[in-house]
C-alpha cells in the first residue's frame, strides 16, 4: 500500500489524461469494412457447413439421434463382418467334402483311365513318361501291376507246352508231320520206283521163263537180299520220321489253313493207307 | 426494435450470436471510445489507434461465436485489442525501428489534443504534460505499458488485467508498481520543470 501511496501522484496524474473519442466517421468506417469483409465470413460458414463429423456429432447443432445411430450402425457393421467371416468359413467347411468328393472322382476316373492305359501289356514299361506324371505310390502301384501282368504271360509262354490243350497240339501236329513225312517217305521215289518197277508179275513172269536156271537162282537170292533190306530199312526209316520243330510263325500259318490241310492230310493218309497195303501185299507176294 | 442500451454486454454479444446485428451496433457504440483511448494510450498515434480499434469490431464481428459467457465481455474485447495492437507493433517494428534517444522535445512535430476549454496557459501546460506522459508511456516495455495502461488509465482491477494479460494476480501488481516507478523517473527526466514547480 506504501508503495501504490508514493505512487498515486502518476495514477492520478494517468487517470487525468485526457479520453480519446473515436472520429464522427468510425461506425461509417466500421460498417464499410465489415461490408467489405463480409463475403469471406460467408465463404468461412460455407466451409463450415462441410461435413465435419466432429461438429456434427459434438457440435452445438449436433444431432441426438446420430451418435447412437451411428455406433449402432459400426456396431452391426463389425457383427455383420464377423457373421459374415463364420458364415464363409462354414461354407468353406460345407464346400470342402464336395470339392474333395469330385476330385476324388476325378482321382477315380484318372485312376480307371491309368488302369486303362495298364491294361494294355507292355504299354506301362514303354509309358514310363506317363507313369512320371504320377506320385511315387501310383508308380509303384503301377510297376507292381505291370510286373505282374508281364511275369504270368512270360511263364505261360515257358510253360505253354507243359499244358494241355498246347500240350497236345504240337503233339498232334508232330504226328501230323509224321505222317507227312511218312507219306513223303512213302512217297514213290526214283529208286524205289525202278525197285517197285520189277515187281511187276507179268513182266517177271516172261524174265523168268526166258532166263536160265542159273540165273533164276541168282535173281532170287537178290530178291531175298532186297527183301531183307526192306525188312531192315523199314524201322530206319521209322527212326527217321522224326518231327522237326516248326516255327511259332509257320504254326500260326498251319492253325489258319488247318481245316484244309485235315482234309489233304485225311486223303494222304488213305492214299499212304492204301499204298501201304498195296506194298505189303506185293511183299508177301513177292 | 428491442432497446440494448437496458442489455448488458454480456446480454448483447449473446444477441449478437445469434445474428442480432442491432445488438453489435450497441456494442461498437459503448465500446469505440475506449478501445480508441486505450490503442491511442498503447500506440501513441490517434489514426493507427482507429484503426486497430476497427480491426478489434471486425474481429468480434468475425468471431463472436467464440466468446463465452464465462468471462466479461470487456475483457475478451480488451483481449481482443491487446492483441491487435501487438500485432500492429511487431509489423511496424519490421518495418522501423524509433528509439527513445531520436526524442527532442525543443523539435516537436504536430500532436492534436482537443480543447478542453482550459486557458491557454493552462492548457498548454497540460498538453505539454500530457505530451510528455504519453511519451513515457511509450518508452516504457510492453510488458510495463500494457498492465499501467490498463490499470491507471482504463481503471481496471487487478482481477481483469489478470485475465487480459494472462499473467498471476502478484505479477500484475509488482508490474504495476515497477511501471510506475519508471514512468516517474522518466518524468523526472524529460520533465524536470514540473518537478521544481
Amino acid at each position: 500500500m506504501n508503495e501504490e501511496e508514493q505512487n498515486i501522484e502518476i495514477r492520478k496524474k494517468l487517470l487525468k489524461l485526457p479520453r480519446m473519442k473515436a472520429g464522427a466517421e468510425f461506425e461509417n468506417n466500421l460498417l464499410r469494412m465489415i461490408n467489405t469483409l463480409e463475403p469471406e465470413p460467408v465463404v468461412k460458414e460455407s466451409g463450415i457447413k462441410k461435413p465435419d463429423i466432429l461438429n456434427f456429432l459434438f457440435g452445438k447443432k449436433a444431432l441426438i439421434w446420430a451418435v447412437p445411430a451411428g455406433s449402432l450402425a459400426v456396431i452391426l457393421l463389425v457383427f455383420f463382418l464377423i457373421f459374415r467371416n463364420d458364415i464363409i468359413k462354414e461354407t468353406a467347411l460345407i464346400q470342402k467334402p464336395e470339392i474333395t468328393s469330385s476330385n476324388d472322382q476325378q482321382r477315380s476316373t484318372e485312376n480307371a483311365q491309368t488302369e486303362k492305359k495298364i491294361e494294355i501289356p507292355g504299354k506301362d514299361i514303354a509309358n514310363d513318361l506317363e507313369i512320371g506324371r504320377t506320385t511315387l505310390t501310383e508308380k509303384e502301384k503301377t510297376l507292381q501291376k505291370g510286373y505282374q501282368e508281364t511275369v504270368p504271360d512270360i511263364k505261360t509262354e515257358k510253360s505253354a507246352p507243359q499244358t494241355g490243350k498246347e500240350k497236345t497240339e504240337p503233339t498232334e501236329e508232330k504226328e501230323e508231320v509224321k505222317i507227312i513225312d511218312a507219306v513223303k517217305s512213302d512217297a514213290p521215289k526214283k529208286n524205289e520206283v525202278k525197285e517197285m518197277m520189277p515187281v511187276k508179275p507179268a513182266e517177271k513172269d516172261i524174265n523168268k521163263e526166258a532166263m536160265p536156271k542159273k540165273e533164276q537162282g541168282i535173281d532170287a537170292m537178290r530178291k531175298e537180299e532186297k527183301v531183307k533190306e526192306e525188312s531192315e530199312m523199314a524201322p530206319k526209316t521209322d527212326k527217321k520220321i522224326v518231327a522237326p520243330l516248326i516255327p511259332e510263325s509257320d504254326k500260326k500259318k498251319t492253325s489258319k489253313d488247318s481245316t484244309k490241310k485235315d482234309e489233304t492230310k485225311n486223303k494222304k493218309k488213305e492214299l499212304s493207307k492204301e499204298l501201304l497195303e498195296e506194298l505189303k501185299k506185293k511183299i508177301k507176294d513177292d | 426494435m428491442p432497446e440494448y442500451k437496458s442489455y448488458t454486454d454480456e446480454q448483447l454479444i449473446i444477441m449478437f450470436q445469434k445474428d442480432d446485428v442491432g445488438a453489435f451496433n450497441e456494442i461498437v457504440f459503448r465500446y469505440k471510445d475506449r478501445a480508441v483511448n486505450f490503442l491511442f494510450r498503447y500506440t501513441g498515434d490517434r489514426d493507427d489507434a482507429e484503426d486497430l480499434a476497427q480491426d478489434t469490431f471486425v474481429k468480434v464481428y468475425r468471431s463472436k461465436h467464440l466468446y463465452r459467457e464465462i468471462a466479461k465481455f470487456s475483457t475478451w474485447f480488451y483481449t481482443i485489442a491487446l492483441n491487435t495492437a501487438k500485432t500492429n507493433l511487431k509489423k511496424k517494428s519490421r518495418m522501423s525501428t524509433i528509439s527513445i534517444s531520436d526524442f527532442d522535445p525543443e523539435n516537436e512535430k504536430d500532436f492534436d489534443i482537443k480543447d478542453t476549454g482550459i486557458t491557454p496557459d493552462e492548457s498548454a501546460n497540460a498538453a505539454i504534460e500530457n505530451y510528455y506522459i504519453q511519451e513515457a508511456i511509450n518508452s516504457l516495455d510492453e510488458d510495463f505499458k500494457k498492465i499501467i495502461i490498463l490499470r491507471d488509465i482504463e481503471d481496471m482491477d487487478y482481477e481483469e488485467i489478470a485475465e487480459i494479460t494472462g499473467l498471476p494476480m502478484g505479477t500484475v501488481k509488482s508490474r504495476i508498481n515497477r511501471a510506475r516507478e519508471k514512468l516517474k523517473k522518466i518524468l523526472t527526466d524529460i520533465y524536470p520543470y514540473k518537478e521544481s514547480n
